[in-house]
């Protein structure tokens, strides 16, 4: 069997049963154990149990109780709480955590059929843009093994870029799935703040963190969004779904468009850019050159609200419920400072300094108030700009993946996440699709839409795909 | 402290922790109510800040929240918003409190005190809010470790915080205890202090008699019964007469009251205000409290203990101290109004109801929120001691009855054979034994030994098996007296 198909594709091939959900099962677990040495996206498979849900989902199939996502193996973010299964975050203070409940988003797919079949890499509390933070070593891009797959959800990305799981779910807060799509030459879907649950899903920053998927297809993400989406009484910053009733957007679509967005990117990205546009235009649809934020101020508001939420976040990671515990020590503030000076890596370590000190109350406004109003202020500008456009169509990333252990300082890696992040500020719904390649390493364009448009983001993904075979290029291993 | 200082004045302020009686949690579905005293038995998953997990407002609590600022007539906040507090302790499982900083959910107010010697004082209210309750640290349990009890963990809350107001340890127990009437009354909290569903705190300060300085400098904590609360702050405001008059200045400084020592010992300095690094939690968007959510619950309130006391000193024209301790309870004040209905007796009703219906309840099994005597039985049992049925002794023992039994007073007084003997002729004889049987003491009783006297009347009551009305009994002695008097004179002569 090909070892690239969709969402869409296995489900024909498994109610046609010209695949049991048993072999289908042991050919994604195969190539786990085939490739995933030298990948590492996986952090946890349990291949007996897998094949053993395999078999129910076959009686199933047999019976004819097909749901949506029967007999589908889908890989979970290691960010996601699955009940009995360990969920680390990829942390050392989490190494030994094993969930007590499912996350909504994992029941819901449970309860769609779908097969849980383990646990993706990722950088630590999902803060990282290459995978290089995780306490279980780097991911590697399927594309180029020395090049990194992107982060946060880069185990995630990877495992669907090699092939190894055909839909993985992520989480996005900056740009985590959308960015390492763009890496990994997948599909990832941001849906807009609050129609997918958070609740199970480990926070890192409350405001702006929203679950996803990795997948092959724009299609697949619609049939996995429709799984996933919902309103959920345990969390309350889920929406309920009369916020968002609204008509869909009618063909031609006004899209808008940045020339300045593009200046400082290089030649050839700039044109994968503009091919997409070209391909939107073909399909009938209109641009209109639109101006946006400064990115700049868009990501310093977002590094000061991101890191000050995760300070306050990650503060229940104290050794004393659950998790790893330094020993022996002498007093409580002795636990506190061992049990977090040896769980968390360098990095979280940083934002977390940060964050406390954003908080920190120096006489008037501190710099979380600052950073609050201008997200107001990039908020206010996109609900301009969607007042004159129906989508934004904006570069995923400015580069292609670059290559592993390559030296960055931290504001450089930051700088990565400027066109993903005032998309995470505004809680819009934003897609990253595969739209060409640079010397053999893809990229990735992103379509942004109004709130609660996530349909309507996701149809014009869906006709961008039916015109272009980027996301049908596939990385040998 | 006025001997020692007599030119300063103390300035006491109170926080007030009232535990809200939810049927679950402040932001979980746990269970608020104890039913076991097994430790970590009521803390879900959100309650112990398990990872991915969320809260979500309880909004019964929200609920009881505006009632309280309703009934202070206080001003409601139009959003209902949460701050993270953020600190680390053990049994602080988030790394931070759920709480109102900025916005409370109910603004400032006047809470009016009355005082035991009829005046009113108001005590202004800086705010009232929401927030969630900790676990325990029990520290004395094991020898060299400290154990953690999460079942209170997430509870609700409700901080009710005073201006510095309070002159004198008395004022300041008043003032407690007068909270306390008023959330048992509202039914937001059991008002049980013994368990620690009301926990009270004091900041407190002396100041030169007359100046408007409102700092205070100390906070005084475990000050959770009325009895603490006054012991505490005596030994507090003597200790810092003393390093004043020696001309020291008092540290800024968070002390705690020692029962078994009676003082107050140093818990942590306050050099600066602590950092809580307070932000708007991201996980509770705010949610709007509309104009009709707020008089729905306007309407519901009962007919608060204030306005039931001048009504009833009004109304019924009682002393404004027995208005006062029948509206210290709901249930009290209800059933003195349904009683005076039945049997138009206020004076009696009081009496009864705050003499021996209380003493009864005291012997009760806590808790005894409900008197299990009602207005009808007790209307009833006025009327038969006043109509002369009954002895109030009989009536006191019959009360006790009347609270293990729900019968029909008449029957019972007609089958325990409990009516009053008014039949004068038989209280007569049964006076005459009694002199017959005690003639040497006759002369003795005749001077006037009051003693004696009472000996008289109660072996006239023993005879009569407690049944003769007392009022006919010293009627018949005084009459024997005299004639005895008289009997005596002519002998003389």
């Amino acid at each position: 069997m090909d070892s690239f198909q969709s969402l869409t594709q296995l489900r024909n091939l498994l109610e046609r049963k010209q695949i049991s959900a048993t072999e289908l099962c042991e050919f994604y677990l195969d190539r786990i154990a085939r490739y995933d040495q030298r990948v590492n996206s996986f952090v946890s498979v349990e291949p007996d149990e897998v094949l053993a849900h395999a078999k129910m989902a076959d009686q199933d199939l047999r019976k004819g109780n097909c749901k949506e996502l029967t007999g589908i193996p889908i890989a979970q973010k290691d960010v996601f709480c699955v009940r009995g299964k360990p969920t680390s975050c990829c942390s050392n203070i989490l190494r030994s955590f094993i969930a007590p409940y499912d996350a909504t988003i994992v029941k819901n797919i449970s309860q769609a059929g779908g097969i849980y079949l383990g646990k993706t890499n990722m950088d630590e509390f999902a803060m990282g843009t290459s995978n290089q933070t995780s306490a279980w070593g780097p991911v590697r891009n399927p594309w180029d093994l020395d090049r990194v797959p992107g982060g946060s959800s880069g185990g995630s990305a990877a495992a669907v870029a090699a092939g190894l799981s055909p839909v993985a779910t992520g989480s996005d807060t900056g740009g985590s799935i959308r960015q390492p799509a763009s890496f990994c030459g997948v599909t990832g879907f941001k849906p807009t703040y609050g129609r997918l649950s958070r609740y199970g899903m480990v926070a890192f920053a409350s405001s702006l963190d929203q679950a996803g998927t990795l997948t092959l297809t724009a299609q697949d993400a619609a049939t996995m969004f429709d799984v996933m989406q919902g309103y959920d009484p345990q969390d309350a910053t889920s929406v309920s779904a009369s916020n968002f009733e609204r008509n869909r957007m009618q063909h031609p679509l006004t899209i808008g468009y940045s020339g300045s967005l593009l200046q400082d990117l290089d030649s050839d990205i700039v044109r994968c850019i503009e091919a997409a546009r070209d391909t939107l235009e073909q399909l009938g649809h209109n641009f209109v050159d639109v101006e946006v934020f400064d990115q700049d101020l868009a990501l310093t508001s977002y590094y000061i609200i991101s890191c000050a939420e995760a300070s306050s976040n990650l503060a229940r990671f104290d050794g004393v419920r659950y998790g790893s515990r330094a020993n022996p020590v002498a007093t409580i503030q002795e636990m506190y400072e061992e049990t977090r000076s040896q769980g968390f890596g360098d990095e979280v370590k940083r934002r977390l300094l940060a964050g406390t000190y954003f908080l920190s109350n120096n006489s008037g406004e501190n710099y979380v108030q600052k950073a609050q109003k201008l997200r107001r202020m990039v908020h206010d500008l996109y609900e301009k700009l969607f007042e004159q456009v129906d989508i934004v169509l904006a570069p995923a990333t400015p580069s292609p993946a670059f290559r592993l252990n390559e030296q960055h300082d931290s504001t450089d890696m930051y700088r990565h996440d400027r066109f993903t992040v005032p998309v995470n500020l505004c809680g819009l719904p934003a897609i990253s699709l595969p739209c060409g390649q640079i010397n053999g390493l893809p990229i990735g364009v992103q379509l942004i839409g109004p709130k609660y448009c996530d349909e309507d983001v996701l149809n014009l993904a869906v006709s961008f795909q039916s015109e272009t075979s980027w996301h049908l290029d596939h990385p040998e291993l | 402290m006025k001997e020692v200082a007599p030119n300063w004045e103390a300035v006491i302020g109170l926080e007030v922790h009232v535990q809200l009686n939810t049927r679950s949690k402040l932001f979980s579905r746990a269970s608020n109510k104890r039913t076991t005293t097994l430790p970590n038995q009521s803390a879900g998953l959100v309650d112990l800040a398990y990872p991915g997990t969320l809260p979500v407002l309880n909004r019964s609590a929200l609920e009881l929240a505006i009632r309280f600022g309703a009934a202070i007539n206080s001003p409601i906040a139009r959003v209902c918003s949460f701050e993270r507090k953020n600190y680390f302790y053990p049994d602080l499982p988030k790394g931070y409190q759920i709480s109102q900083n900025s916005q409370p959910i109910v603004g400032a107010g006047v809470f009016h005190l009355w005082l035991e010697d009829g005046r009113s004082k108001a005590v202004r209210i800086s705010q009232v809010h929401l927030e969630e309750d900790a676990g325990k640290s029990i520290h004395d349990r094991l020898s060299n470790a400290t154990v953690l009890d999460f079942n209170r963990a997430g509870t609700p809350l409700l901080e009710i915080v005073t201006e510095p107001d309070l002159r004198t340890p008395t004022e300041a127990v008043a003032c407690f205890r007068q909270l306390r009437a008023l959330v048992i009354w509202l039914d937001l909290c059991s008002g049980r202090l013994d368990e620690g569903a009301m926990r009270c705190d004091a900041n407190v300060s002396l100041r030169t008699r007359g100046s408007k300085d409102y700092s205070t400098s100390v906070e005084l904590k475990n000050l959770n019964s009325y009895k603490f609360l006054e012991k505490g702050l005596q030994y507090e405001l003597e200790r810092q007469a003393t390093l004043l008059s020696n001309g020291n200045t008092v540290e800024r400084e968070t002390r705690s009251y020692n029962p078994a020592s009676g003082r107050t010992e140093s818990m942590r300095r306050k050099e600066k205000s602590e950092e809580y690094r307070f932000f708007p939690d991201p996980d509770l968007p705010p949610i709007p409290i509309s104009e009709e959510f707020i008089s729905r619950i306007r309407s519901s309130l009962p007919e608060l203990p204030a306005s039931m006391r001048d009504r009833f000193v009004e109304k019924y024209g009682l002393a404004p101290d027995i208005a006062y301790r029948l509206t210290l309870e709901r249930s009290r004040a209800e059933l003195f109004e349904a009683t005076v209905k039945l049997c138009a007796a206020p004076h009696e009703a009081a009496n009864w109801i705050l003499g021996e219906l209380t003493a009864i309840q005291k012997t009760q099994p806590s808790p005894p929120r409900k008197t299990s005597v009602s207005a009808k039985q007790l209307a009833l049992l006025i009327t038969r001691v006043k109509d002369g049925t009954i002895s109030s002794n009989t009536g006191k023992e019959l009360l006790r009855t009347l609270w293990e039994t729900n019968l029909d007073i008449d029957e019972v007084i007609k089958t325990e054979d409990m009516s009053q003997i008014s039949d004068s002729d038989q209280v007569e004889l049964w006076t005459k034994t009694v002199i017959d049987e005690n003639l040497e003491l006759i002369p003795r009783l005749l001077k006037g030994e009051e003693k004696l006297y009472e000996f008289f009347i109660g072996s006239v009551m023993k005879k009569s098996r407690g049944k003769a009305n007392p009022h006919l009994v010293r009627q018949s002695l005084e009459r024997r007296m005299l004639k005895q008097c008289k009997d005596r004179s002519t002998e003389d002569d």
